[in-house]
């Protein structure tokens, strides 16, 4: 048993680092900047007049966070790159030297003017004069450059002090552009070790460390066990609630199968199932909420911000907003319930069709006690999968919910994490949500194989 | 497909929702006519003209036919306020009221069936295509009848990553980039063929150098993998990436999250009926491996594919009304019901924008499920 639970704990392995995996890339995909993140959360933003000072807090802020290193352990350019192009960090910039080195293939001059340009930036932006800066500031294609030159070199001559310094840049400038021309290249293979970014991202995931939100500043890990507990709890709430309706109808509907209770109570659940949660949701609160269409209508509290209350702990804040879950929680036992009943009553009823069935009838059972002690335990075996699968079902699930009601649970962290474009709390959210689905199912797994002595797992 | 219709139709809800499908395609078909500002036909002092086709005319209407709905879902109401009601009367009424920018509710659940029936149906076509072909390499070919020779899989590997590297960097011309990418999917074609047809018999080294590639070890991964991964928290996550989705993109995104679905199914099938007799003696017979598939193993699973179809066509539509739903799917000036519904998210009061396309939704959703629901009884299976 134990080597079993523990070869299934490595097995999610895995899985689990190809998860880790996508939603890195995904991360890297989405472009956006965590470095610009933290420092709006300072306080700084790119748009600040003194933006030489924001490119030197930028150049600190990329290295104390670490994306001026490699993004893998290993990496295929032309062959002509630099082992060292990511230690430019400042986008801009990088670009820049990307489209220098398409154009003139030689780092080493490039890099000289890369320095006398910067050299010369941080000079003007000492002397203050900020149409100079301007000038080269923001400049991406090397072919931008000499309508640049014309305009600085104007600029200069009213400016003794800075004339040298351009002159410098002029020159790099012209040792870097006469190069001879080449047009083809190959791939070459750049290994960067172990001190690269997805490194540091995993072994940081490893140690339980998520990193801070680019929009607020907190911890992520912090956040994401709140809107889990959150889920969780109204996931589980919601499907212990619906199984206990659930379970006795489809046990009844299949007892009295055929009678008015069976038709009707089926059409009911079937109608139910086909509603759309968030229509459900929307239809209560529009209708329920206020009391525009009669006085009796404005039965539940309108949709509201949740209060925090003195209480720590999920269960008590929901004790404190008790009565702002109702609906919420009414729409999820609802979906569920529709769902549960039905699979509840083909499932005994399918096992009612067995020839045990008819047997305990035979030898003299009546019909309700042949049903409880020998139908019910073997029909709630698939079901008790269902329900299973339905936890982490009902958790995704609510998304719509969390959304509409404003829920604190992850659906809603993931919604307004997406609205603001903070990836590395959506990559969070997506590894921490898929590694609570597997160890549901794993629970599942083991309870099942506990309360079902004839099912042994074997392992492949 | 006769069939199919006769099945579905031996019951009273099976008939109540094709009625209720063929409705909504009716719709999907004739927006345009049954929608639209202009008019279908006008007389003019210069003869008969089809406004609706041609544009608006300068010449006053002697007479003319109008559509039923006199907007189309993008045009904004003659000055009317946004939410307006449809229990105002006027003469040119707003039938289910107008959203919050003041656009005819009516002309946008007419149009919007559209969108709802292209994409749930749209999707599911891709999820089958891609769910068959997972299906049947893992369920008919499984782990132990496809062999590749490694050297020539390694050579492939490499020249996939090197035309990635050129088409990354941009260095060659287009011409010879799609060359390189075409001559990769060649190689892996044939690898593929080896031993599917015996007419690539291989001599020599290569003989020795094949391995098995674990089609059903690898299928199975990403079955897990799946299942592991909540569909619409991964589906929010790729849409935000994708900076202005459209239909299209959309469609294929569900289709490429949904897909394990099928293929579970289809390899559950195929590994049943690989073992039947009448498909050992087929392959025995010296078929080939694709007639095998195509016109015996295949046809044997079809039928509880199309109940996970229906199923499947009801689960996209309302994947993409609630994307929509909250704001995250199509643009913002696509108006389907999910959109619609959305609006009514910032003012409660609109009662007509949550009622209307939700009833839609329910309608198109109940009639799909009532589909399979009866194809699944009919055909006596416990999916």
């Amino acid at each position: 048993m134990l080597r079993y639970i523990i070869i299934r704990l490595l097995l999610i392995l895995p899985t689990l680092f190809i998860i880790c995996a996508i939603s890195f890339f995904l991360f890297q995909l989405s472009g956006s900047d965590p470095v610009d993140g933290l420092l709006s959360v300072r306080g700084l933003r790119s748009s600040d007049e003194r933006s030489i000072d924001y490119e030197q807090e930028y150049r600190a802020a990329a290295s104390e966070l670490g994306t001026d290193q490699p993004l893998f352990y290993i990496s295929l350019v032309p062959h002509y790159y630099p082992d060292t192009l990511h230690r430019i960090s400042f986008p801009k910039e990088a670009e820049l030297a990307r489209d220098l080195l398409q154009e003139y293939r030689e780092w080493d001059k490039i890099q000289a003017y890369m320095l006398a340009l910067r050299a010369f930036t941080r000079e003007v932006a000492q002397s203050g004069v900020s149409a100079l800066y301007d000038a080269y500031h923001g400049i991406i294609k090397a072919s931008e450059l000499s309508a640049a030159n014309r305009d600085v070199s104007l600029a200069v001559r009213s400016r003794p002090e800075l004339v040298l310094s351009h002159a410098a840049v002029l020159e790099a400038q012209h040792a870097m552009t006469y190069v001879p021309a080449q047009s083809w290249f190959y791939p070459s293979i750049r290994l960067h070790g172990y001190k690269n970014q997805f490194h540091q991202w995993v072994s940081s995931l490893l140690r339980g460390d998520f990193g801070r939100s680019m929009i607020d500043g907190r911890p992520i890990t912090t956040k994401i066990i709140k809107a889990l507990n959150w889920s969780i709890a109204l996931g589980l709430i919601a499907v212990i609630m619906s199984s206990f309706i659930a379970l006795p109808f489809g046990f009844y509907a299949a007892y009295y199968h055929g009678s008015l209770f069976d038709r009707f109570g089926f059409l009911l659940l079937y109608v139910i199932y086909s509603i759309p949660v968030f229509w459900m949701a929307t239809m209560l609160i529009v209708f329920f909420t206020s009391d525009d269409f009669g006085r009796w209508t404005d039965i539940f509290p309108g949709v509201g911000t949740f209060y925090d209350g003195r209480s720590q702990g999920v269960l008590g804040q929901m004790w404190t907003n008790l009565e702002k879950l109702v609906l919420p929680l009414f729409c999820l036992v609802i979906h569920s319930l529709a769902y549960m009943g039905r699979q509840m009553r083909s499932s005994v009823l399918n096992e009612k069709d067995q020839a045990y069935y008819k047997t305990a009838i035979s030898k003299g059972l009546t019909q309700f006690a042949a049903m409880r002690r020998h139908v019910l335990p073997n029909s709630l075996l698939p079901i008790f999968t269902i329900i299973i699968a339905r936890i982490p079902a009902a958790i995704a699930g609510s998304l719509v919910i969390e959304v509409i009601f404003n829920i604190p649970g992850m659906g809603r962290l993931l919604y307004t994490s997406i609205y603001s474009d903070d990836w590395n709390t959506i990559s969070a959210i997506l590894i921490i949500i898929s590694l609570s689905t597997m160890i549901i199912y794993l629970i599942g797994d083991l309870i099942y194989q506990k309360i079902d002595p004839r099912i042994k797992y074997k392992l492949r | 497909m006769k069939q199919l219709i006769k099945v579905i139709s031996s019951s009273r809800s099976g008939k109540v929702s094709l009625v209720i499908l063929s409705l909504f395609a009716g719709l999907a078909l004739f927006a345009d006519v049954i929608a639209n500002d202009q008019a279908i036909v006008a007389k003019t002092s210069e003869g008969i003209v089809f406004p609706m086709w041609s544009g608006q005319h300068d010449h006053a209407y002697l007479w003319s036919i109008e559509p039923f709905i006199k907007y189309r879902p993008s045009t904004l109401g003659q000055a009317l306020s946004p939410y307006h009601s449809p229990t105002v009367s006027g003469p040119r009424r707003h039938f289910m009221g107008t959203d919050h920018i003041g656009r005819d509710v009516a002309a946008g659940v007419v149009h919007g069936s559209r969108w709802a029936l292209l994409i749930g149906i749209g999707s599911i076509l891709i999820t089958v295509i891609i769910g068959l072909f997972f299906g049947i390499l893992s369920g008919y070919f499984g782990d132990a009848s496809i062999s590749v020779s490694w050297p020539l899989l390694l050579l492939w590997c490499l020249l996939q990553v090197v035309f990635g590297f050129y088409l990354v960097y941009g260095g060659f011309s287009l011409m010879v980039s799609l060359l390189l990418g075409f001559s990769g999917f060649l190689i892996s074609f044939w690898l593929l063929c080896v031993k599917l047809t015996r007419a690539f018999a291989l001599q020599g080294w290569m003989e020795s150098s094949f391995v098995f590639v674990p089609l059903d070890l690898i299928v199975q991964r990403l079955h897990e993998l799946w299942k592991a991964v909540p569909v619409l928290f991964i589906l929010l996550a790729i849409l935000a990436l994708i900076a202005r989705p459209t239909v299209w993109t959309l469609i294929l995104t569900i289709a490429l999250l949904s897909w394990p679905s099928i293929s579970r199914l289809v390899r559950a099938e195929l590994l049943k009926i690989r073992e039947m007799n009448y498909v050992r003696a087929a392959s025995i017979g010296g078929l080939a491996q694709l007639t095998i598939i195509l016109k015996y193993a295949l046809p044997n699973a079809i039928a509880p594919l199309f109940v996970l179809v229906s199923f499947g066509i009801s689960g996209a539509i309302v994947v993409e009304s609630t994307l929509s739903f909250l704001g995250i799917g199509l643009s913002a000036d696509q108006v389907t019901w999910g959109s619609l519904m959305g609006a009514s998210r910032t003012n409660y009061r609109a009662w007509w924008l949550a009622v209307f396309p939700g009833v839609c939704i329910f309608l198109l959703v109940f009639a799909f499920n009532t589909i399979g629901e009866r194809l699944r009884h009919h055909y006596g299976r416990m999916l």
